[in-house]
């Protein structure tokens, strides 16, 4: 059985988009300290929190100023706090990633917005040898208090070079904190964490997550770097999903206790640091478990909690761990070719049966 | 639903078995726990409990077949819309890849013996090798490997005392796993020491109890016991006897017996290789292959070997002639044909009178050593001990290896004791070489 969770993924009722906001920083009150929010808004919200919070904090990407962001998650920061610290950059994430790094070693606390984060491998350079390497390479003169973030993973009919989740890219290097928050509640307390970091942060955000909806408390929060979220309790299995793949595991979660398979889904909200003991404590209650991933099989996320599990608790194990990710192909282009290339409920249900040997 | 009654693994080294007979019939309803069938494992026969209760719908393993651990043996309902048909279909089609090849259909009988083997290491791929030298051997799983288990099975395993050897896996490649432990922790069949019968059971020790009893028995001489002790008296009081003895490497000789006996219809013992070994060296040294006659010396050309027969009278000492032109098969066929007669009183004087030299073998006792009174007019007699396993020097590195001891008994008159050394060496390099008695 699934426990409840303090804050319930089906609200109690949607934002009638007719009458009420989408996007922008307020909430939908909904009484006894509670609204409801996107994960577009609950992530504005916190920029706005911060920004109120923290002068020393801007905002500079493409479009993230007079058009509000290309996906409005940051709508009407521009209005409130200025062109001072909302700026439209020009085309050219190597240049305005570098101008964020040297910002960040003299004091300030940028954010920028790469409109997909398939933009930021023209920056790769500025975030690997210099973002990441800053505060090692000047001995702790210059930390780097930057957060990048922008949506990662397939958004629909994207195609090959528009698609790619970089969890595992990014938290490959030393020296970069990887966020990928799958509910508004997580969106919003771990960007508030992320904007008093000293370090650079890998906000992973996801084109189809940001219009889930989930009532949150109004009052202000933070969610811990470093720290798994049981996202659905049970004992047969565990699913450890990332970022869009939660909603997937837990579509597969009810399908499978159809059939008798109950399974507990976690979702580690950040995979560098990653809460590999709460993993590997869900696994020694259920023994097996499958990792749902967007990024790729190789060198995956899910190749490396697999590997962690076994360094930590093979006598636990009852099967391998399980891992479905993006087939190891470029992304097509039509829609049923993507639908089989991601790790959609189907191929969920596949490998948690496997896992359970049923 | 329908539950499959998997041949199981009955020991540790078990990959097929011969279902020697069933238990139940086509239609019995059973309870989890009932002794289904009886199995012949590679060290006993054990019995086979169920592990599920149903009714018997079919039963595909013959009484009398040698089966593939895993291989479906019988099919359990417990529901009547059961898909019985495609249930025996889909058994069928697991024991026909468990197969490999239709051979293991055959009733044991025809392939390499099995039973009676408790002192020969299993051949577990034997059958196919034999039968179906074309074919694609069935996959064999390597012996010794051990139960395939998932970790976490393994460890509630051990925490519920459970014998994994005893619970069939229902995993891929027949993994056991957590729900099969889980099971068999429920039904309690599988409990450590709860199956006594799985493992090649300890004879008991039969030792006369001591009674105030004075009772006497007296046994007259048979004729046959006169002149064993006639002769025997006359050789050990009138013939020099002097003893060397030889220690050989045994472990080549136990693997070409156990290679040799891959082969269908063959059953070689380590007997008969000593024999073989024997009629060679005895050519090579034909000091020993001789009779002593007072004043001369006759030397033997053919090895003519007796070889002593425990009979319920006595012993009496058949002979394999010309030993040296015979293999190894052939000279087990005789030693065996002539044990036979000798046990039932029907042999001839021709197959047990003559003979160049004696060869005593009682190393089916696991004896460590003897030596032997030699058999007139005959000058030498070889006391053949048992195969041990002791720790050997090779390379300078101790490893574990078998030995054998051997005592050639040679009378002084005839024989020296260098005679005597430069034998033992040819039959110890012959021996430790076994391939030789196969040229």
């Amino acid at each position: 059985m699934s426990a409840p969770l303090a804050y319930p993924l089906k609200p109690r009722r949607e934002i009638d988009s007719q009458t009420e906001p989408i996007n922008g920083h307020k909430g939908i009150d909904l009484g006894d300290g509670m609204q409801l929010v996107s994960v577009r808004m609950a992530i504005c919200q916190a920029l706005f929190e911060e920004m109120t919070r923290d002068e020393t904090i801007y905002i500079m990407g493409e479009e993230v100023a007079q058009y509000n962001g290309a996906y409005k998650v940051t709508k009407g920061l521009l209005d409130h706090f200025g062109a001072k610290r909302v700026i439209d950059s020009p085309i050219t994430e190597s240049g305005f990633t570098g101008l964020a790094v040297g910002a960040a070693m003299t004091g300030l606390r940028p954010v920028i917005e790469f409109m997909s984060w398939n933009f930021s491998f023209v920056a790769f350079d500025q975030i690997i040898s210099n973002a990441s390497k800053m505060n090692y390479m000047t001995g702790g003169m210059f930390p780097i208090p930057l957060v990048m973030r922008g949506p990662s993973g397939a958004g629909p009919r994207v195609s090959s070079q528009h698609s790619h989740a970089v969890e595992a890219l990014f938290s490959h290097f030393p020296g970069l904190i990887v966020v990928s928050p799958s509910t508004p509640y997580d969106a919003k307390g771990l960007m508030k964490t992320a904007l008093r970091q000293n370090n650079p942060v890998c906000f992973l955000e996801n084109e189809l997550v940001y219009n889930l909806q989930q009532e949150i408390p109004t009052a202000e929060y933070l969610v811990p770097f470093g720290k798994a979220d049981l996202k659905r309790e049970g004992t047969d299995c565990t699913i450890v999903a990332i970022s869009r793949c939660v909603q997937w595991a837990l579509e597969a979660a009810d399908e499978l206790a159809k059939i008798g398979i109950s399974c507990e889904v976690l979702d580690p909200r950040t995979i560098k640091p990653l809460d590999i003991e709460s993993i590997a404590a869900s696994v020694r209650k259920t023994n097996r478990c499958v990792v749902v991933e967007e990024c790729y099989r190789t060198g995956g996320v899910g190749a490396e909690i697999a590997a962690q599990l076994m360094e930590l608790c093979f006598d636990d194990l009852d099967a391998p761990v399980g891992r479905v990710t993006t087939t190891e192909n470029p992304m097509p282009y039509a829609a049923n070719l993507e639908h089989e290339t991601l790790p959609k409920p189907h191929r969920i249900i596949a490998a948690v049966k496997t896992a359970c040997y049923r | 639903m329908i539950i499959e009654q998997l041949m199981p693994a009955l020991s540790p080294t078990m990959t097929e078995g011969t279902l020697v007979a069933w238990r139940v019939k086509k239609g019995d309803v059973i309870k989890a726990g009932t002794v289904i069938a009886e199995i012949q494992t590679d060290k006993a026969v054990a019995d086979w409990d169920a592990a599920d209760g149903g009714t018997v719908v079919e039963i595909l393993i013959e009484a009398g077949s040698l089966a593939k651990v895993n291989m479906v043996a019988a099919i359990l309902s417990t529901k009547k819309d059961d898909d019985i048909p495609a249930a025996i279909a889909k058994a069928k089609a697991t024991n026909a890849k468990l197969a490999g090849s239709a051979v293991m259909a055959a009733p044991v009988s025809a392939l390499v013996s099995a039973p009676a083997a408790a002192a020969q290491p299993a051949v577990p791929s034997a059958p196919a090798l034999v039968s179906t030298p074309n074919a694609a051997a069935p996959r064999a799983e390597k012996p010794g490997r051990g139960v395939r288990i998932s970790p976490v099975a393994a460890k509630i395993a051990a925490a519920f005392a459970i014998d994994v050897r005893l619970v069939i896996g229902t995993g891929p490649d027949g993994r056991i796993v957590k729900a099969d432990i889980e099971a068999a922790a429920k039904s309690g069949s599988a409990k450590l020491g709860a199956s006594a019968s799985a493992k090649a059971e300890k004879p008991k020790l039969k030792v006369l109890r001591p009674d105030a009893s004075q009772a006497q028995t007296t046994v007259a001489l048979s004729p046959m016991r006169q002149i064993i002790g006639k002769r025997l008296l006359e050789s050990k009081t009138q013939i020099p006897h002097f003893y060397v003895t030889e220690t050989i490497e045994a472990s080549a000789l136990m693997m070409i017996r156990e290679q040799l006996n891959l082969l269908d219809g063959l059953k070689v013992t380590v007997n008969d290789l000593i024999v073989r070994a024997t009629a060679l060296a005895l050519r090579v040294h034909p000091k020993l292959s001789a009779t002593f006659h007072g004043d001369r010396v006759v030397q033997h050309d053919s090895s003519d070997i007796s070889v002593a027969v425990a009979i319920p009278d006595g012993l009496i000492t058949p002979i394999v002639a010309k030993a040296h032109t015979k293999s190894v098969r052939q000279i087990g066929d005789e030693v065996r044909s002539l044990a036979k007669k000798a046990v039932e009183g029907k042999l001839q004087p021709s197959e047990f009178q003559g003979g160049s030299f004696t060869i005593s073998n009682l190393g089916m006792f696991g004896i460590e050593a003897f030596a032997a009174i030699i058999n007139p007019p005959q000058v030498a007699i070889l006391a053949v001990a048992g195969i041990k396993d002791v720790p050997v020097v090779k390379n300078g590195q101790v490893v574990a290896g078998k030995t054998m001891q051997v005592t050639l008994s040679a009378d002084h008159r005839a024989v020296d004791g260098a005679d005597a050394a430069a034998f033992l060496k040819t039959l110890r390099e012959l021996l430790e070489a076994p391939a030789t008695l196969l040229g």
